[in-house]
């Protein structure tokens, strides 16, 4: 299914970072809107600020967002919790168009449903595997996994278990 | 030939010796086309005179002055005829002298060189005429008796010296303030010349407005004083041209009703350009204006600059407002700078995107100012920027119309 872009797309000043703070933030709250649902539309967990994308970019009306706008954008979506940079560098960050914490219930419900508590699943199982395919979850970063899970630890709902260089939980 | 003249001799044996290269033997003198008596002449150049002597004139030479001659051409001949040169001389000049020619009717002679050396004697003639040498002679004679030397010495001398070149310099400033006053006589004059025209502009124009048959009347009348819309429009330009009386600084008291004066003045002026213009027009602008009209008894940007900020105060039809991004302007009182603003934004629905410059070719108001009145509408958030390398566009503001529109569709 092709993402339906919103009208801002194609409105040329949605590209300049608006100078009356009033009007900027309503653009900005419309570029996290959109980062957030083309994200969530393909399935991008980790989001590279330097790779070009269509997403900041509008070639059908020869306009991108400046590399300063694209930093407020990420700005307001990290105060929103919505991303997180990878380290320190800044180039690349998770997208949480769920959260950890959200991932991690996901998950825990899936595998009630599943039946599948006091087993022990790999890493691969959970993302990758072909009983998850349908899943919101499939295919989910493996430190995203792990900060869902993270979750579920503190929770006391699953374990996170190391086994000969393969990690595995154990969800209860 | 009326242009000789006969001198002793002795007189130019002095002259003649002093140039032995210059000298032609058998040569036949015209008057004109015809011949005349003298058929083997000697002729000598000097720099100032020809010398003609013969055999058959024992005391006397015949003298033609070279200040005489206009041109020397060069007659060229044929099997019939011997090449001669032509002397163009000058109108005849009355001169105590004796002369063979009393009178002649023709302005030029003719040599004939029977002996040769026709063309080193049209070189020689040519480069003798170029040299001007009688010319020199004369200024010579006029410079030659030195202004007597004041003999001056010590510090007497030293000052007296200086005093002379104090009052040399003074009295070389006198004349040229004098030239100075003469002009500004002139000008009052003209500015007179163009009050009275301007008057008499404006009651044919007023007719013209009032009455088409007036004018009719008044174009057979006055042989097309106003004969189509063109001139009209001219005149009243011209109209906008003059202050008549200007306000200037020694007619007032304080620098304080000067500048109220010059206010109402300014005011006054403007009135017309600036509600011609939209209602705005940049102080820069205006002070041009008010300057070229004023003409001679020109503002200091600074007298103007008070002036306009006295406008508000004392009521005038005209206020000074300055934008956020300091840009000031002149703007009319009765029209808040609202007016552009609605008119720009009933631009922008119908084009639905703006360029500073589309604004400024719309409303006849300068690119500044159109851009000050953009960037006022986008502080208000009536419109939105589009930021790229072929310029600042400006577009209505949808993110707020169009959230607005979703929240009332929501309520």
């Amino acid at each position: 299914m092709e993402f339906s872009w919103p009208w801002e797309y194609d409105f040329p000043p949605f590209f300049t970072l608006q100078p009356n703070l009033d009007t900027q933030k309503k653009q900005l709250e419309a570029w996290r809107k959109l980062v957030i649902d083309y994200c969530r539309h393909n399935k991008i967990f980790v989001l590279d600020v330097q790779e070009s994308m269509p997403l900041f970019q509008n070639k059908t009306i020869d306009r991108q967002l400046s590399s300063e706008g694209i930093k407020r954008v990420l700005e307001i979506l990290q105060e929103n919790q919505q991303i997180e940079w990878c380290d320190k560098s800044k180039k690349q960050c998770f997208v949480y168009w769920k959260t950890p914490q959200e991932w991690g219930n996901l998950i825990y419900r899936y595998i009630i449903d599943k039946g599948m508590t006091n087993t022990v699943c790999t890493f691969y199982e959970l993302t990758e595997g072909d009983d998850v395919k349908n899943e919101e979850f499939a295919g989910l970063d493996k430190s995203i996994l792990l900060k869902a899970l993270e979750t579920l630890e503190a929770s006391n709902k699953a374990e996170v278990i190391m086994f000969g260089g393969s990690e595995g939980v154990k969800f209860f | 030939m009326d242009r000789f003249y006969f001198k002793d001799k002795n007189d130019c044996s002095k002259e003649i010796t002093s140039y032995p290269h210059t000298t032609w033997k058998g040569v036949r003198l015209y008057d004109g086309d015809s011949k005349t008596e003298y058929k083997s002449e000697i002729v000598y150049l000097t720099p100032s005179h020809l010398y003609f002597s013969s055999k058959d004139r024992t005391t006397m030479n015949m003298v033609l002055d070279l200040k005489c001659i206009v041109l020397v051409e060069e007659e060229e001949g044929n099997i019939l005829r011997s090449s001669k040169i032509i002397l163009h001389l000058l109108p005849y000049v009355c001169e105590q002298h004796s002369k063979p020619y009393a009178r002649s009717s023709a302005s030029f002679i003719k040599l004939a060189f029977s002996d040769g050396g026709l063309s080193s004697f049209k070189n020689s003639v040519q480069k003798a005429l170029l040299e001007r040498a009688w010319e020199k002679n004369t200024e010579n004679s006029s410079t030659s008796h030195p202004a007597p030397m004041a003999f001056r010495s010590g510090i007497v001398g030293i000052e007296r010296r200086l005093q002379e070149k104090v009052e040399n310099n003074s009295s070389s400033i006198q004349v040229a303030f004098q030239d100075m006053k003469n002009l500004i006589d002139m000008a009052k004059d003209m500015v007179q010349l163009a009050s009275v025209m301007s008057s008499k502009i404006k009651v044919c124009i007023f007719l013209f407005a009032t009455s088409d048959c007036y004018l009719i009347f008044l174009s057979q009348d006055r042989h097309g004083d106003i004969s189509d819309d063109e001139t009209v429009k001219f005149k009243s330009y011209l109209l906008s041209l003059g202050i008549e009386d200007p306000v200037t600084r020694n007619a007032c008291s304080s620098s304080d009703v000067f500048c109220q004066h010059l206010a109402k003045e300014i005011a006054t002026f403007l009135l017309t350009p600036i509600s011609d213009s939209g209602g705005f027009m940049s102080l820069s602008d205006a002070y041009c204006r008010v300057n070229r009209a004023r003409g001679f008894e020109l503002l200091s940007p600074e007298d103007f600059f008070q002036a306009c900020n006295y406008m508000e105060q004392l009521n005038l039809p005209l206020t000074c407002r300055k934008f956020e991004s300091g840009v000031l302007v002149l703007q009319l009182q009765s029209q808040t700078n609202s007016q552009l603003e609605k008119n720009t934004e009933t631009l922008l629905q119908a084009r639905q995107k703006l360029t500073a410059f589309e604004v400024s070719q719309e409303f006849g108001i300068s690119i500044v100012l159109a851009a000050e009145c953009l960037y006022t509408m986008e502080r208000k958030g009536v419109v939105c920027r589009d930021d790229t390398v072929r310029g600042l566009m400006f577009y209505p503001n949808e993110f707020s119309s169009r959230t607005q529109i979703i929240r009332a569709s929501l309520a």
